[in-house]
């Protein structure tokens, strides 16, 4: 069962309320309910195929780009407002609901461009503006100082853990509310991780940090609550410390400890 | 020593051997040919084709005059006559063989004029229909029906293109024009013109549509092909920082995948460049003795301002393309198949294949080095 948050904190920030989710006919998430708050950090886990990465990326509706996509029924809301409305513009949901992917992908493009290319489609161009933009969002990525003095040198060419770092640059410079990570870290070494898990850290208080994770670990190190998913379906939320160790279902039992894949 | 790893010269190992000496046959059998043609018309066009004059002059009549002293002199039109009062009771014979003297620098002009208008609009209809098919159609039945449907047009014969270049462009074709002709299938009163369908003649633009037309697969599959290449992370990166699809088109997918397209498109001007039968009925001459641009305009009056003079300019730049004009393919089949073959025909037919070939070879080197060029600058 969903775990409400408790009474003194306000609405949560989104609100996924019986959520169907399906490719084709194929149905993958089954009345999903959710709240988010802006103050936490959640995870989802749970096995491959859980449905966790399509309710992550049916947030900032990234999934509308698949082709057989659909919501079923039910909805997803951001302070109040149906996200799936005919009068609500994804373009304009993306720019302040930003996300960040499995396998680091800045464009084989500069630096400089990449960190500013959510800007640039939005229409601007005064290069000060742009400049100063980019500056912010490099530092607050904890990249400014490694690239300050190749910005139009080839992103392509940064290590991984740079390029993972610049492309949380690219997605904060658009100043959204909310960041969506799909398994950040799945690709990196463990030195490049520690350091994505401290910029989540040093950021949490700027935006509302949703990610999709299979490592339990790093679950268990940034994130306030934690959501286990299993067959499309939520099986246990709750306080992240909670749910690791005295975990109130069965499944979710088995799988943090490791006994169910 | 007893050796139990030796082969038994058993039937599955014959077999092997088989197989291997006739794969190796068939290749060896294709290199061969490849490269015996590729001498035999180096060795026959090469002298010819580096006489002076054959790349700079427009084609023309050979006339070939004997000598009593059993001198043979090769000449043109215009100085075969002074030649002949020169030999005076010295001359013999002459013999006039068309199409086989001066040089080639019409067909050449008139094949590049029909690349450039070809390749502009294959590419241009090509990439459209290249990212309509694959950033924004739905896939589905009827994507299958067009992916369907522009292989069957690969596959139609370049003659059948011609006649189809023949009804649409040259004969149906709408122009704008004050005084439509009799000819035309309808006409449209705009007020102050008339857009009358009578079709462009053959000239530069019918062949070069036409020829559109018979490399427009070519270009759409390379182009798709090289579209789905570009990984699908740019694209829900770039709409996830709020770019709109035609953003993300522009800067996150084309781009990338440019290079592709540019490599696919030079085979196609290769293939354009070569091809005969789609632009014998809608823009190719056997015979012109001026190049499209040498065109007689009346001459302006001595007060004429800056606009006539513009306007001019305008008339014969556009006059190049309702021209007809010759072409290195075309130039070639009429040498071969439309007059008595000798000794001199055979030399200009050699040498303009000699020149066709190392046109279509270039270009597929100029693909081959823009392919690695490009991929090492755009690696992710």
């Amino acid at each position: 069962m969903p775990a409400e948050p408790p009474a003194s904190f306000g609405p949560p920030l989104i609100s996924v309320e019986r959520f169907n989710y399906a490719y084709g006919d194929h149905q993958v998430l089954f009345d999903i309910d959710l709240p988010i708050r802006s103050e936490d950090v959640t995870a989802f886990i749970g096995p491959s195929g859980c449905g966790k990465s399509t309710l992550l990326r049916s947030i900032n509706r990234i999934n509308d780009l698949v082709d057989s996509a659909r919501v079923v029924s039910g909805t997803i809301r951001i302070d109040g407002v149906d996200l799936y409305s005919p009068e609500v513009d994804p373009i304009a949901l993306r720019r302040q609901v930003g996300m960040v992917f499995q396998k680091y992908n800045p464009f084989p493009r500069s630096i400089f461009e990449n960190a500013v290319y959510g800007l640039r489609v939005a229409g601007v161009s005064d290069k000060a503006e742009l400049l100063d933009a980019a500056e912010r969002s490099l530092k607050a990525a904890a990249l400014w100082d490694e690239v300050k003095d190749r910005l139009h040198e080839l992103a392509t060419g940064l290590s991984g853990g740079q390029q993972q770092r610049l492309c949380i640059a690219r997605a904060i410079a658009l100043e959204p509310r909310i960041l969506l990570m799909d398994e950040p870290c799945a690709a990196l070494d463990p030195i490049a991780t520690a350091r994505i898990e401290e910029l989540i850290h040093s950021l949490r208080d700027r935006y509302t940090f949703v990610i999709v994770t299979h490592n339990m670990e790093q679950a268990k190190r940034i994130a306030d609550r934690t959501t286990f998913f299993y067959k499309g379906q939520i099986i246990e939320s709750g306080e992240t410390l909670e749910l690791f160790t005295t975990p109130k279902n069965q499944l979710t039992e088995n799988y943090v400890t490791g006994r169910l894949v | 020593m007893n050796n139990p790893f030796a082969g038994d010269n058993t039937r599955i190992q014959r077999r092997e051997t088989a197989a291997r000496w006739a794969l190796r046959m068939g290749s060896y059998t294709v290199v061969f040919l490849t490269v015996s043609i590729f001498l035999f018309i180096t060795f026959k066009g090469l002298p010819h084709a580096t006489k002076p004059g054959f790349l700079t002059e427009l084609t023309s009549t050979l006339h070939v005059i004997e000598s009593k002293s059993g001198e043979i002199i090769q000449t043109g039109p215009a100085q075969a006559d002074a030649m002949k009062q020169k030999l005076g009771d010295q001359f013999v014979s002459e013999k006039t063989i068309s199409y086989s003297g001066g040089g080639i620098l019409g067909p050449i002009v008139g094949t590049a004029l029909l690349v450039l208008v070809s390749v502009s609009v294959a590419l241009f209809l090509g990439v459209c229909c290249a990212i309509y098919l694959s950033e924004y159609a739905k896939k589905g039945k009827f994507l299958e029906t067009v992916r369907l449907a522009i292989l069957n047009l690969a596959g139609v014969p370049s003659v059948v293109f011609g006649l189809f270049g023949l009804g649409a462009f040259v004969l149906t074709a709408p122009v704008l024009t004050n005084a439509p002709a009799d000819r035309a299938i309808f006409v449209i009163p705009l007020g102050f013109t008339n857009l009358s369908f009578q079709g462009w003649d053959t000239c530069v633009l019918s062949g070069g549509f036409t020829l559109a037309f018979v490399i427009l697969p070519v270009i759409i599959t390379a182009s798709e092909q090289c579209l789905q290449a570009v990984p699908q992370g740019f694209r829900e990166t770039s709409m996830a920082l709020g770019a709109t699809r035609w953003q993300t088109i522009w800067r996150s997918v084309l781009p990338f995948a440019t290079p592709g397209i540019l490599t696919s498109t030079i085979l196609g001007i290769a293939r354009a460049a070569g091809e005969t039968a789609p632009i014998m009925f809608t823009a190719a001459l056997a015979f012109k003795d001026k190049l499209p641009w040498q065109k007689d305009l009346p001459p302006l009056p001595a007060d004429a301002g800056m606009f006539a003079h513009w306007e001019q300019s305008v008339q014969r730049f556009l006059g190049i393309f309702t021209e007809s004009v010759q072409a290195l393919p075309y130039h070639i089949y009429t040498l071969a198949a439309k007059i008595p073959q000798n000794e001199y025909s055979e030399q200009a037919q050699y040498g303009s294949v000699f020149v066709f070939l190392i046109l279509v070879a270039s270009l597929a080197a100029t693909s081959i080095w823009l392919r690695i060029h490009l991929r090492k600058k755009y690696k992710w």
